[in-house]
């Protein structure tokens, strides 16, 4: 049986009294690599943010690997690797400082990624020694997500990460996902408007829509419309009609 | 298109906008309800020092030429500090992309930084500032009647000259964030410990210029001291030296930003290691700046409690300073200012301390505590 990584029961959230997101529930078990997608302003974000405690859920509860995100922060926090947006990162700090800070609070090393030179791999091993602040954003998002994958936690969240990437490294991190994931010990969520590139990657698919999850789809769904079929599927779906091009 | 004098009042009215919101709106209630306790509080101390200003005279007569100094100096660097802060702060909005890339004319552009000096903001600042220094006691100690006057004059002056002072190239740089560091071996030796390099992370651009700092300016202060103690046999002159520099040092420097960036809010650190990593940097630099001090002070006269008496002072100033800027880690301008009134406040209690009022700073410090560490956990508070 693969752990529960993820547990979110009718959860609500927002900013400032308002709400942005409710009555999410999802279960999240290792193996499994969710696609969350949506408008912009559906609330994809801020249910990423409540899931990493950023901000606090109105409603329902939030545990990750089994731990309440509320009343044990610091073992739920443990299990998670969330990419930050890449204009929040320290901009006074180098990218190896920022990855030794991290890697210190996570008690690893500064290089110890599940995919042996990940700084090589995803190539940006020549501006780890730049301050952030002078990095370009897709450098940025690489440390990022390589801050987000030290020490290997078990559930990871990549909220749009891979917009501001190279193809051949969003290529080459999507295969790393993939393989991660697939030891059955992880599980990631992938946040993005790039419906086409999750037909070979997710195993489960969900469309959030005005604060609501207005549709899912699980792994027999997606291997049904297969890797080319999935657009055409949501399309399908979130307009009613059969989507076609031209 | 907009004119430039419609852009700037729309940009002041925005600013206003954002700095009534940031006092008043839903997130900030808190905020402003203990600011506003703490100003009735503050009132009450400062009407009782007005009351027991000739007690507070007579612990330091004999010096009046040195308080009147003194009282000028802090208000020329009260308006000085303010105006900097207001102009520093239009400037960058000046040069911000969306303003940057319109085509005004170069002289659009200067009267716009001269009209930028006096937004709403700075005139709330500068009041404030203006009415802590001047009903605070400094400028009263020497004498009311004939320096009221000289010292809002000496605020006025401060803020303008602040204002100018910010050299339009700095505000640039602040703005495009081209962060140019070189690296400090000392301040990064400090600053390896788990978590590591939050202390960089917390003065950014600062480190490389106060690790100057604070091996130049003070180090001659620092002989000064230890020359007065030599001369005079005294502790004094050393021990006050230490104390007063190691908190104005600590004050410089200490930055609590880190705490509110997602960057260290997704790790899973505890809020105080977190509060720790921040503070370690400033802390050892204010305590070794009054280590030589404070050791040369024992050494001139090892049986005096002054030594003793001037670094229990700076710890306890520093842990204040640390306790509100952890609670206003994102506006160290405002994190100092309720430090002041704060001194303020003590500095009349100082003379009485009694059992309520340590028990009225505990409150106070588990509040401040608590509501830091809410905003690190949750995010509001």
């Amino acid at each position: 049986m693969p752990p529960v990584l993820l547990d979110l029961s009718d959860v609500a959230a927002g900013y400032g009294g308002r709400i942005a997101i409710q009555d999410a529930s999802l279960r999240l078990e290792g193996g499994q690599l969710l696609g969350l997608i949506g408008p912009n302003g559906a609330g994809k974000s801020t249910l990423l943010r409540a899931v990493a405690g950023l901000i606090p859920a109105l409603a329902g509860s939030v545990a990750i690997d089994g731990h309440p995100i509320l009343s044990e922060r610091e073992r739920a926090l443990s299990a998670l690797g969330y990419a930050v947006d890449p204009a929040e990162l320290p901009a006074a700090l180098t990218g190896r400082q920022y990855l030794e800070m991290v890697a210190s609070v996570r008690r690893c090393q500064a290089t110890d990624w599940p995919e042996p030179e990940l700084d090589h791999v995803l190539g940006f091993r020549a501006w780890l020694d730049t301050p952030l602040a002078q990095c370009s954003l897709g450098t940025r998002a690489k440390l990022s997500i390589a801050a987000a994958l030290l020490g290997a936690p078990a559930l990871l969240v990549l909220d749009e990460s891979l917009n501001g990437l190279d193809p051949v490294s969003s290529w080459r991190l999507r295969q790393i996902l993939q393989r991660m994931v697939a030891t059955g010990r992880h599980a990631a969520i992938l946040s993005t408007h790039q419906i086409e590139m999750l037909g070979s990657l997710c195993t489960d698919l969900v469309y959030v829509e005005d604060g609501r999850i207005a549709y899912r789809w699980n792994r027999l769904d997606l291997e049904t419309a297969g890797p080319g079929g999935i657009e055409a599927m949501v399309m399908t779906a979130v307009t009613g009609t059969a989507a076609t091009i031209g | 298109m907009l004119k430039p004098d419609t852009l700037l009042l729309r940009l002041r009215l925005s600013r206003w906008r954002r700095f009534v919101g940031s006092c008043f709106g839903p997130s900030a209630r808190t905020r402003a309800g203990f600011g506003a306790a703490l100003l009735l509080v503050c009132l009450g101390g400062l009407g009782s020092l007005w009351r027991d200003r000739a007690g507070i005279a007579s612990v330091i007569t004999g010096r009046p030429a040195l308080m009147a100094v003194l009282a000028s100096a802090t208000a020329l660097l009260a308006g000085f500090s303010a105006g900097r802060v207001t102009s520093g702060t239009a400037r960058m909005d000046l040069a911000s992309p969306w303003l940057a890339t319109l085509p005004w004319s170069a002289r659009d552009r200067r009267r716009a930084v001269a009209l930028s000096c006096l937004p709403p903001y700075g005139v709330v600042v500068a009041s404030i500032l203006t009415a802590v220094v001047l009903e605070g006691g400094l400028v009263r100690w020497t004498d009311m009647e004939r320096t009221g006057p000289l010292g809002l004059g000496l605020v006025s002056m401060g803020f303008v000259c602040g204002g100018f002072s910010v050299p339009p190239a700095i505000a640039g740089r602040r703005q495009s964030r081209r962060v140019v560091r070189r690296r400090s071996a000392l301040l990064d030796g400090l600053d390896r410990t788990r978590p590591r390099w939050l202390g960089n992370w917390a003065l950014g651009r600062l480190a490389t210029i106060k690790a100057r700092l604070f091996l130049i300016l003070p180090a001659i202060l620092c002989l000064l001291g230890i020359a007065g103690s030599i001369q005079t046999g005294t502790a004094w002159p050393a021990a006050l030296t230490g104390a007063v520099g190691g908190h104005l040092i600590f004050l410089h420097i200490l930055r609590c930003h880190p705490l509110r960036a997602n960057a260290l809010r997704v790790l899973p650190v505890p809020f105080g290691r977190a509060a720790w990593g921040v503070v370690r940097l400033p802390l050892a630099l204010s305590l070794g700046w009054f280590a030589p001090l404070g050791l040369a002070a024992f050494a001139v006269a090892p049986g005096d409690p002054t030594t003793a008496g001037c670094l229990i002072s700076l710890v306890s100033l520093d842990g204040l300073m640390i306790l509100i800027s952890l609670w206003l880690a994102d506006s160290p301008p405002a994190a100092m200012l309720l430090h002041a009134t704060a001194l303020l406040m003590g500095a009349q209690y100082a003379l009485r301390l009694g059992i309520s009022e340590a028990a009225l700073a505990l409150v106070l410090a588990i509040v401040l505590w608590r509501g830091a560490k809410r905003r690190f956990v949750r995010g509001t508070g």
